[in-house]
Parts: C-alpha cells; sequence; structure tokens
C-alpha cells in the first residue's frame, strides 16, 4: 500500500513548480495510470517516490509506503535505498541508455538479486535465467550472454523490466515503459506488464502521456495538469465521461481513424508564467473569471475529485 | 586479434622507418659534428679527422644512414660518441633509476586522480570539488622546477628531514635511504601529473553519472560505492586508460625537471646531455625507442578498450 | 579494524627510526669522508681522452701528473718527475722519475710507462687533446704520420729511456712553454701495451681506472651520481689524509648550496653564484675561499662579414670603448673579478698590471665612428641565454652602443642555437669565454696559424714576436715580448675584452688545506684534511 501526501516539489533555479500539493495513493494489487502531458510532472512524482529527486529540487511532503514512513526531505538516501529495487521496481522509457554498455544483459540482473537477497552468483544466474524465460528473452543463456549493444529495443526493455521486478517488488513503477518502441513491441511489452503485475499481485503505478497506453492498464487514473492533480476516475469512467475540460482535452488529441487528422489536434500552448490560478486556464475551452483563482479538488458524486470551478 | 596485431606492426614499422630518416636528417642539418659542440675544445685538426674517421662519420650522410640502418637490423645500436660505449648499456644503466622514480609517481598520481577526481565528480560543488579545482589550477599553472625548489627549500633546508640531492647516500645504503631520497622528487612528480589526470577523471566521471543507466542503477537501490566500482568507475576507465598510456612512453624517457631538481640519475639527464652533445647513435636510438615506445603504449590502450568495452570487442 | 591500525601506525613508526638510525649511523662511522659536488657527471676517467672539465676533474683525483705547476706563480713543479733539465744543446730535457713509484697493482711505475704514454698520444690513431703538445718533440710528427702499428709501439727519434728512472725528450728546436705542457699522467703500459690505440678512447679499463697511481684509487663510479674513491696508501706525495670522498654530481647549483648548509657536502667547487657568498659567508660553518683563473670573458667581433662596418678598426676601437669594465666588474660581479684590457691575464708572469687600453669616453668613440663614417649603424649581440652576467653585460652595452648612435639588437639564443650562430658567422657581436694558457704564449689564440684563432686575426709582426717569445727561455725577455704582443693586438682591436672572473668555492669550515689551483681543483688533495672530524675506523 502506497500513499501519498501533500507532495510538492519545486525548482527554485528556474522558479518552476513541478508539483503542487499531490496527494493519492495505490492499493495493493491495484495499476493505476496517471496521465499528462510532458512537464506535467509525472515523472517527478515517480522519483519522488523513489527518493531519487534530482538535487537541484525542493521537495515536500510524505510517503507512507507498506508501514514504512519516509519524510522527503529528511528521510535519509539510505532509507530509501532499503525499498529501492527491492520492494519497489522502477522501469524507465530510456531502453537506449538504460543499460551499462560494458556489463552482460544477464549480469545486469543477477547483480540486483545478489545485491539485495544475497544470492549466490549461481542462484541468480538460475533466476535470472528463469525471468528471462518468462519475458520472452529466449533462449534465455545467451541473451544473458549477450551485450546491450547486441539487444533489439524491446529486449532492451525485457531486460530492464526483469531487473525491475526479479526481487518480486510490492509496487512497480513504469515510467513511460513503451513509449520509445514500435507500436507491436509496445504490446507485447503492455501485456508482460500487465501479466506479471498479476501473477504477483504487485501494484502498478503506471505513468505515461499515451492514454492507449493506460486505458488498457490501469484500474485508475490520475489526470496532472501543470503540477496539479486535476482529475482522478475509475478508468471506465475517466474515458466514457471526463470530468475536465483538460481530460477532454487529452482524449480529443488521441489520433482517431474515423475524423479527418487535421481536425482532432488542439493546438497545445506554452504553459504561461506560473500563477495562483488553475494551471489549464490559459487553454481551458470553458474558462470563466473564477479561473484566475485555483479552484479546489472536489469529490463529485460518484467518487470522482476534479479540479475544475465549472463542475461544482 | 591476430590480425590487429600484424597491422600494428606493419604500421610501427613505417613509422619508426620515416622517425629514423626525420630524425637523421635533422640532426645532420646542424653544422659541424660532435666534436664542435665544445667550441673551447683544443684539438688537433688531424685528430679530429682521424676521430670522424674511426666512427666513419666522414662518410657521405646516405651511406652514414645505410651503415646505420643495417647495423639496426643486426640490433646493434651503436656506440655512443662521447661515452665510447654501447647506447644499450648506457641506457640500461640509467634505467633502473629512471623506473624507481617515474613508476611510483605515475600510480601515486593516477590512484589520488582516480579516488580525488571521482570524489569531486560525486559532490561535484561541495567542498573538496573546489578545493581540487582551486590545487589542480595551483598545480596546473605553478612551474613544476618551482615546486620543486619550494619544497627542496622547506623540506631539506627549513626542516632538514629530507635530502634534497641523489638516489642514495653510498652504495651500500639501506632502503629507508633511498626511499627518503624518492619523497621530493616523486611528490613534485604527483604534484606536476596529478593536477592534468584529476581534471580528465572528474571531467570523464561527470559524464558518466549523468548516464541513465546510473540513474536507473540508483532505482535498483544499490548504494553508491557499488555503483561507482561497478558501473561508474568501469565506463569512466576508456578515457582514463587513454590518457594514462599516453604517459607510459614518459615512464621511459624520464621526468627532465625532477631529475634535474633533484640531481636524480636518471635517463631524462642522459637524454639531454647527448643530444646536447650531439651523440647521433644516442640520439637515433632514443628518438626510435620513443616512437616504439608510443606505437606500444597506443596498442596496449587498443588491447584495454577490448577487454573493457565489449562494444569495441565485437566490432573487431 | 582498530588492531589493524594499531600495526599499521608501528610499522609506519618503525620506519621512521629505521630512517633515523640511518642517518645517525652514517654520521658516527663516515667522519673521514669528504663530500664534494660537481656540477656534471664525468664522461670518462680518461685523462687522455677527456674533452670536458667535469671528466679532467674527476681524472685528477686518481691519476699523478708527470709535472705540476705552482698555483700562483704557474712556474713548473716536480712530481712524478723529481727533476728536469734541459741539457747544453738546449733541445734535450733530462727527466728523473721519483724512486720506488708503484702502480695500484703493485707493479713499478718507471720510465717505460711515461715512453708508452708519450707513444700514445703521438700516435696517427690518437683523438684525444694532447697531440698539440707534443708536436715540438723530435720525430714525433714523423711517427703519427706513419702510422706502422695499431699499438703504441715504436720509437720515436725525440724519446730516450735512459734507465728505469730516466727518461730525454729531444725538442726539434727550442720550445719554451714545452715543460707546462707535461702535466698530464703516464699510463700503465703493461696493462694498455695490447690494445690498440684506435680502441683506447672507449677502453673499459681507461674509463673506470682499474690500475692508477694518483691520490686516490676507484671505489665506485656511479653515473650521473657520484664517484667514490679511496686514499691511495702508496700516492707518492704521500697518504691523503682523507680517507674517502664521494664527489657527487649535482647539476641543480641551488641543491648544492642547500646540501651544504644542511652539512650534506663539505665543498662547493668554482660555481658558487656572486650573489651567494654574502649568505654562505655569514654562515659560521661555512668558508668562501677564492682564486684566480685562467679564464677571461671578451666580446668577439665578426669581421668577416663583407661590407660590416666592423672590418674598419676604428669602429672596433670605439665598441672597446664602450663599457666602463671597472663598473662592471663591481656592480655584477661584486668585484670577484678583475678587469681586463689585453689577452694576458694577472696570473702570467709577464701580466702588466699598468696595462690599459685608452680610459675611453663616449665622445671620442663618437668621434672614432665619424672618423670612420659609420655615424649610424645596427649590430647584433648574441650570448648563450641563461647566462645571467652576459645577458647583464649584453644590456648595458646596449645602452651605452645607444648613446653614441648603435642600434645594438640583443639575442639571447640557446646553446645549440648559439652554436649553430657561431659557426656560420650569423652575429656582429658575441659574448664569450675562453681559456689561456698556464704560459703567456699567445700563439693559440693570436698567431695567424693558431689552432684557436677561429676568427681570422693576423698580424705579421705579432706572428713574429709569437716566434720569437717560444724561443727565448729568459723571463725578462719573454715578458717584454708579451707585453710587446699585447699592445700590437690590442691596437688592432680584434675582440673586446671584459674582465677574468675568480674561482668562488665554498666549503665547510672544517676543510683544511683546500688551495685550488687556476687548472686543477683537486690540487695537493692529499694534503687537505677534515678538521674537528675524528678518524672513526
Amino acid at each position: 500500500m502506497l500513499t501519498i501526501t501533500d507532495l510538492s516539489v519545486v525548482f527554485p533555479a528556474g522558479n518552476v513548480q513541478a508539483l503542487s500539493e499531490l496527494s493519492f495513493y495505490v492499493a495493493p494489487g491495484e495499476t493505476v495510470g496517471i496521465v499528462g502531458e510532458s512537464g506535467s510532472g509525472k515523472s517527478m512524482t515517480a522519483l519522488a517516490i523513489a527518493g531519487l529527486l534530482p538535487p537541484a529540487a525542493k521537495a515536500v511532503g510524505e510517503i507512507r509506503f507498506w508501514g514504512r514512513h519516509f519524510v522527503i526531505g529528511v528521510s535519509s538516501n539510505s532509507d530509501w535505498r532499503a525499498i529501492r529495487g527491492s520492494e519497489l521496481g522502477i522501469l524507465f522509457q530510456d531502453h537506449s541508455t538504460g543499460l551499462n554498455p560494458l556489463l552482460s544483459a544477464g549480469s545486469q540482473v543477477s547483480e540486483v538479486l545478489r545485491f539485495h537477497q544475497q544470492k549466490s552468483k549461481r542462484e541468480a544466474d538460475n533466476e535470472t535465467a528463469r525471468l528471462f524465460s518468462l519475458l520472452g528473452l529466449i533462449p534465455a543463456e545467451v541473451r544473458m550472454r549477450q551485450f546491450p549493444h547486441q539487444l533489439s529495443g524491446g529486449m532492451k526493455q525485457r531486460v530492464m523490466l526483469a531487473a525491475a521486478i526479479c526481487c518480486r517488488p510490492k509496487l512497480l513503477i513504469a515510467d513511460e515503459p513503451t513509449t520509445a518502441l514500435d507500436v507491436s513491441i509496445q504490446a507485447q511489452i503492455l501485456c508482460l506488464l500487465r501479466e506479471q503485475t498479476a501473477n504477483a499481485e504487485m501494484s502498478l503505478l503506471l505513468i505515461s502521456h499515451d492514454l492507449g497506453v493506460i486505458a488498457q492498464l490501469a484500474d485508475r487514473v490520475l489526470v496532472l495538469c501543470a503540477g496539479q492533480l486535476v482529475e482522478e476516475a475509475a478508468v471506465a469512467k475517466l474515458f466514457s465521461n471526463p470530468a475536465h475540460p483538460y481530460t477532454n482535452l487529452l482524449l480529443a488529441s488521441v489520433p482517431r481513424l474515423d475524423l479527418p487528422l487535421a481536425l482532432n489536434v488542439p493546438v497545445m500552448e506554452d504553459n504561461d508564467e506560473p500563477t495562483n490560478g488553475c494551471g489549464f486556464a490559459s487553454r481551458c475551452p470553458e474558462r470563466v473569471s473564477k479561473c484566475i483563482y485555483n479552484p479546489p479538488l472536489i469529490r463529485l458524486s460518484d467518487g470522482r475529485k476534479v479540479r475544475c470551478h465549472n463542475r461544482r | 586479434m591476430i590480425r590487429l596485431l600484424l597491422n600494428r606492426l606493419w604500421q610501427t614499422a613505417i613509422v619508426l622507418f620515416g622517425v629514423s630518416v626525420i630524425t637523421f636528417i635533422i640532426m645532420h642539418s646542424a653544422p659541424g659534428h660532435p666534436l664542435q659542440a665544445n667550441p673551447e675544445l683544443r684539438l688537433d685538426p688531424t685528430a679530429v679527422e682521424r676521430w670522424l674517421e674511426l666512427r666513419e662519420l666522414d662518410e657521405p650522410l646516405p651511406a652514414q644512414y645505410i651503415g646505420w640502418l643495417s647495423r639496426m637490423f643486426r640490433g646493434d645500436f651503436g656506440k655512443s660518441l662521447i661515452y665510447n660505449r654501447p647506447v644499450p648499456e648506457l641506457a640500461l644503466e640509467r634505467l633502473p633509476a629512471t623506473l624507481l622514480l617515474t613508476v611510483p609517481a605515475f600510480l601515486l598520481a593516477l590512484g589520488l586522480a582516480i579516488s580525488c577526481g571521482t570524489w569531486a565528480a560525486l559532490r561535484q560543488g561541495g567542498f573538496v570539488d573546489r578545493l581540487l579545482g582551486l590545487a589542480t589550477l595551483a598545480g596546473l599553472s605553478l612551474p613544476s622546477f618551482w615546486l620543486g625548489i619550494i619544497l627542496m627549500m622547506l623540506f631539506s633546508y627549513g626542516y632538514p628531514w629530507l635530502p634534497a640531492s641523489g638516489m642514495r647516500t653510498a652504495e651500500n645504503s639501506s632502503v629507508s635511504d633511498i626511499l627518503a631520497h624518492l619523497v621530493l622528487p616523486v611528490t613534485m612528480l604527483v604534484a606536476g601529473s596529478f593536477s592534468y589526470y584529476v581534471r580528465y577523471v572528474r571531467y570523464t566521471v561527470l559524464a558518466v553519472l549523468s548516464q541513465d543507466f546510473i540513474r536507473i542503477a540508483r532505482a535498483r537501490g544499490f548504494t553508491e560505492l557499488y555503483i561507482v566500482f561497478r558501473h561508474v568507475l568501469p565506463n569512466a576507465s576508456l578515457p582514463i586508460v587513454t590518457v594514462a598510456a599516453l604517459s607510459l612512453p614518459q615512464l621511459f624517457t624520464g621526468a627532465l625537471v625532477a631529475e634535474y631538481v633533484f640531481s636524480w640519475p636518471g635517463i631524462g639527464r642522459w637524454i639531454v646531455t647527448s643530444t646536447l652533445a650531439r651523440d647521433y647513435p644516442v640520439i637515433m636510438a632514443v628518438n626510435l625507442s620513443a616512437a616504439a615506445l608510443v606505437a606500444f603504449s597506443n596498442f596496449l590502450a587498443d588491447l584495454l578498450f577490448l577487454l573493457i568495452d565489449p562494444r569495441l570487442r565485437f566490432k573487431a | 579494524m582498530r588492531r589493524s591500525m594499531v600495526f599499521v601506525l608501528m610499522i609506519i613508526g618503525f620506519s621512521f627510526l629505521l630512517l633515523n638510525g640511518c642517518q645517525k649511523g652514517q654520521e658516527e662511522t663516515n667522519l673521514q669522508v669528504l663530500h664534494v659536488a660537481a656540477p656534471a657527471s664525468p664522461i670518462t676517467l680518461n685523462p687522455l681522452f677527456a674533452r670536458d672539465a667535469g671528466s679532467l676533474e674527476a681524472a685528477a683525483l686518481l691519476h699523478p701528473q708527470l709535472l705540476g705547476t705552482n698555483p700562483d706563480t704557474l712556474e713548473v713543479e716536480p712530481r712524478l718527475f723529481a727533476s728536469f733539465e734541459l741539457q747544453a744543446d738546449n733541445l734535450t730535457y733530462l727527466f728523473r722519475l721519483q724512486e720506488g713509484l708503484l702502480w695500484s697493482d703493485g707493479t713499478p711505475l718507471t720510465a717505460d710507462d711515461v715512453a708508452f704514454t708519450l707513444l700514445l698520444i703521438s700516435h696517427g690513431d690518437y683523438t684525444g687533446w694532447l697531440y698539440p703538445l707534443l708536436r715540438f718533440v723530435d720525430g714525433a710528427e714523423e711517427y703519427r704520420n706513419k702510422r706502422l702499428s695499431p699499438y703504441a709501439q715504436g720509437e720515436i727519434s725525440g724519446i730516450r729511456v735512459i734507465d728505469e728512472h730516466t727518461i730525454a725528450i729531444r725538442l726539434k728546436q727550442l720550445h719554451a712553454p714545452f715543460l707546462s705542457y707535461l702535466t698530464f699522467p703516464p699510463l700503465p703500459a703493461h696493462k694498455l701495451q695490447n690494445v690498440k690505440v684506435a680502441e683506447m678512447e672507449g677502453h673499459p679499463s681507461l674509463r673506470n681506472v682499474l690500475v692508477g697511481a694518483g691520490p686516490y684509487l676507484l671505489a665506485a663510479w656511479k653515473p650521473d651520481e657520484y664517484l667514490h674513491v679511496r686514499a691511495n696508501p702508496d700516492y707518492h706525495l704521500g697518504k691523503p689524509k682523507i680517507a674517502e670522498i664521494y664527489y657527487r654530481f649535482i647539476p641543480n647549483i641551488e641543491a648544492q648550496v642547500i646540501e651544504l648548509l644542511a652539512g650534506k657536502l663539505d665543498l662547493l667547487p668554482t660555481a658558487v653564484k656572486v650573489e651567494d657568498v654574502e649568505m654562505l659567508a655569514a654562515d659560521r660553518q661555512i668558508s668562501i675561499h677564492k682564486n684566480e683563473r685562467l679564464v677571461y670573458d671578451y666580446i668577439a667581433i665578426n669581421q668577416k662579414e663583407e661590407g660590416s662596418p666592423l672590418k674598419d678598426k676604428r669602429v672596433r676601437q670605439a665598441l672597446a670603448m664602450l663599457l666602463d669594465k671597472d663598473e662592471l666588474v663591481t656592480n655584477l660581479l661584486l668585484g670577484n673579478a678583475e678587469v681586463l684590457h689585453g689577452p694576458l691575464l694577472p696570473l702570467h708572469f709577464a701580466f702588466d698590471r699598468e696595462f690599459s687600453q685608452e680610459k675611453g669616453s663616449l665622445p671620442a668613440a663618437r668621434q672614432l665612428l665619424l672618423q670612420a663614417g659609420h655615424p649610424q649603424f645596427q649590430l647584433k649581440l648574441i650570448f648563450n641565454s641563461g647566462n645571467i652576467i652576459r645577458e647583464n653585460v649584453a644590456l648595458l652595452f646596449k645602452e651605452q652602443a645607444a648613446q653614441v648612435g648603435i642600434d645594438v639588437q640583443i639575442h639571447a639564443l640557446e646553446w645549440e642555437a648559439f652554436l649553430a650562430a657561431l659557426t656560420n658567422g650569423d652575429y656582429d657581436l658575441a659574448i664569450l669565454g675562453r681559456s689561456a694558457d698556464a704560459d703567456p704564449d699567445l700563439s693559440f689564440h693570436w698567431h695567424s696559424q693558431g689552432a684557436g684563432n677561429r676568427t681570422g686575426y693576423a698580424n705579421e709582426k705579432v706572428d713574429r714576436l709569437l716566434e720569437e717569445g717560444v724561443a727565448v727561455l729568459d723571463k725578462e725577455r719573454r715578458s717584454e715580448l708579451y707585453r710587446q704582443i699585447q699592445e700590437l693586438i690590442v691596437a688592432d682591436a680584434p675582440i673586446i675584452w671584459l674582465y677574468t672572473r675568480q674561482a668562488i668555492h665554498a666549503a665547510s669550515a672544517d676543510l683544511q688545506g683546500f688551495a685550488a689551483h687556476p687548472e686543477s681543483l683537486f690540487y695537493n688533495v692529499h694534503l687537505w684534511s677534515l678538521a674537528g672530524r675524528e678518524d672513526g675506523l
């Protein structure tokens, strides 16, 4: 069980508010999706949970993870290290640069096992081989001996997935896990993700700008805009009946085959200077005068949460 | 692998031939001959003539070069014109002292540079990093000659703890006596090359640290120390190996300034005096060996690259 | 963990103890050891083939001299030759060796060794520096040209071994300076007879002096480190008082001074910097010694360039007037030199202390230049970079020259480039140093046929007087002749004489009996002693 309370991240140097007072939870076995355009704070959320925020960032907030309590800015690196890699797995987007080019694929998975579970080299290798077969890296013995430059993008992402889940973490954070992959490979990786999390009763925090990906995997979706949670809803409700105009816009910008292309891609303007008001106000088609004040997050009658003056 | 070696050998042979020709031409383009290097020398013209004749220096230059080349092929480096002894003998006489000075200095400088440079990169902008920045700036801008003199003033005169010159007190000197003689010249050498290496190390380590796989290694919960040794340093080692290999020939050609300042009986002083005295066979042998050493170091670096980096291994 | 730390600390502590212990130990057992600094390592210890000052100095420790010269008067003194007399024919010298001379391997040193050495030097394959001195021996030239055997065998008509201790040398004609040439050592015939003369230069037994008869015997020669020698109990002038000498090669003068101050060196010979003298003299443990030398600095004038104003004697005379040499010696050399106006040095018996060129003035120089029709021109002055004194001389000269309308361009050149410029004649003026002979005979530099006359100076009258100068024995007459010669040469203004510098030595105050010779540092080294340092052995 993961609970995030009032997580804020600021980059003082650029006067950028990356996240503001974000709170949410992930239940055991649940898959929570986070969507938002780039810069909305999705990845910051993932880093904050793992205690891996860049040194330039100033952050506050609390995180509870299976009975452990982390206070951002107070808890030390070694506190985080106790969960990273073992109880908390992270899968990043960068399959091309995410593996150490000097080490074989197998050793980069088995080192995680040996580091966290004190397994012998042989035990770790066996476990890695099993995982490789499971993830379709076959023949496993050959793949294990290969080096990153000898593997395709999809295979690299599978290796990284193997490294992230080899210790059977309670929560897997997947940050844009398929973004840089071919469409056919994307589907395979998503499939694997669903299988593995389901089999191991792993919670999954899936971060993506791709609503298609979210729709396939997530039980519940958080929509982030300019560092704020603007909508939270079960996946079906969100897609059928988006409450926030921003969610609307995101849904509308998914290319559709039944409409001419030019019509359905609204121009995403750059966010203006940070204001006290709604972060989406400058682009909002339903903007009203109140929007210069930030609306509170309100719970709608169907259990959804939304941050918009027009939904009261 | 074998092909690489053969290729290199072939290239090296051509380079060495070129070096020998160029050295020979430059060496002989200066007017006069070794006996004229000292203008106050009172030699009878007939004696000079005979001296040149006995050493085949009266022959036309192409004949001299071919003679030298044919002797080289028989493994004969010739005799020093000044010392009248085989060149290899003179070099080997001085090589142990040289290596005794340069190898520890090199290892110490490299070891210190790797540890300090990595530390500074990990704590970029921290106290150690800033201190190091200042120290390397000083180390690079302060002439090593002055540093040597200052060290000598401090530790041989102000606090007379260490000897200021030479390698030992007498033939039967103890190990500790030689070590005491080593301290100051090694310090001077380390100070010089450390500043040079540490900037490289810091820069490369920073470059590696900014790579995604390091961030991901952190996300896998490895400790910093583990990450540094298993992931950062191996990836930073390619440029460091290059720099180290480049300075390898200097281990053999000596550290002239340190040898002069601390009167170390190394090979550098011999090379300089021989060059000034126009000791042709020595100049040829030294230039050729230096070129061969450079080629060998590059080859060694290539081999190390192959060992370290699988990308290169599989390409080859 | 903690235990291993303690262990490491103990090791460090122990090694320091060891270190300190060693230093103390050395001080206690090596009381009779003298440590002398040398700026450069010798190249060979073979005195007949040495071509550098370092080798000659070092060889002097290991070899005796046939004859010596007095350090003050440069008059010839007995050494291995206990007596020497000129026969009635005024051509033949009869030399008697001291009795009981021994090589270090126990073989007697006899007239045969001397004859062998003379044959060796006269041999056609001998490539050392001594042959020009033996040209005057009757038959030496023929022997050299014939080259009958590759070994130093055969006969020179002018050399005759009379008995074990006596040898006669007959000259072609009377040559007054001849005796002063015989300061070289004999070599052991029994060791070298079977070595070809052409191979003698690099021969190991000569390079390393396995058999000697000098004041000291070789213990070890560590190239570029030191020469370690032990007193020769059989030295013919008496066993040296100092048991061992380390002649340490320290190219860095600063290090020499520091080692002297730290008590690790006992003698810095010859090249102490003038600016260090005061500081060193203030130290009670150190005494400063000075002596005159047979060297001088001068400005060479290139007269070979076509159309150069320097071809005009008046221009050269004007140039010679520019520098105030007294000021130079007082301010630049802090008095450790003597002003020089001509080729004779203060050590020469012919030296004339009254002699000085016309005390020049800038207006007089200007007048001369105008007379010569060269009111304004440029000159290129070169010197070897790194020599601070010469650099200052150059600057001073430029300043003075500017006042009479001469634009002097100064070029400080690296040694190699400097030599090349000298050889190619790519200069107008060059600051140089040179050495003079012990005998006032000036032929080497100033006779038109002199081997050292590289400027091409030729004056028939000077030639004639120089030839007369070596053909008479009477000192008074010779003095007169050389003073005349000096007048003539200086009137031609072929070079600008500057000064003759003193050798400045800094020694431990303990060192007694040290009195350097103008030509040899280790003069009478067997009489040196280290007072206050008891013989610990």
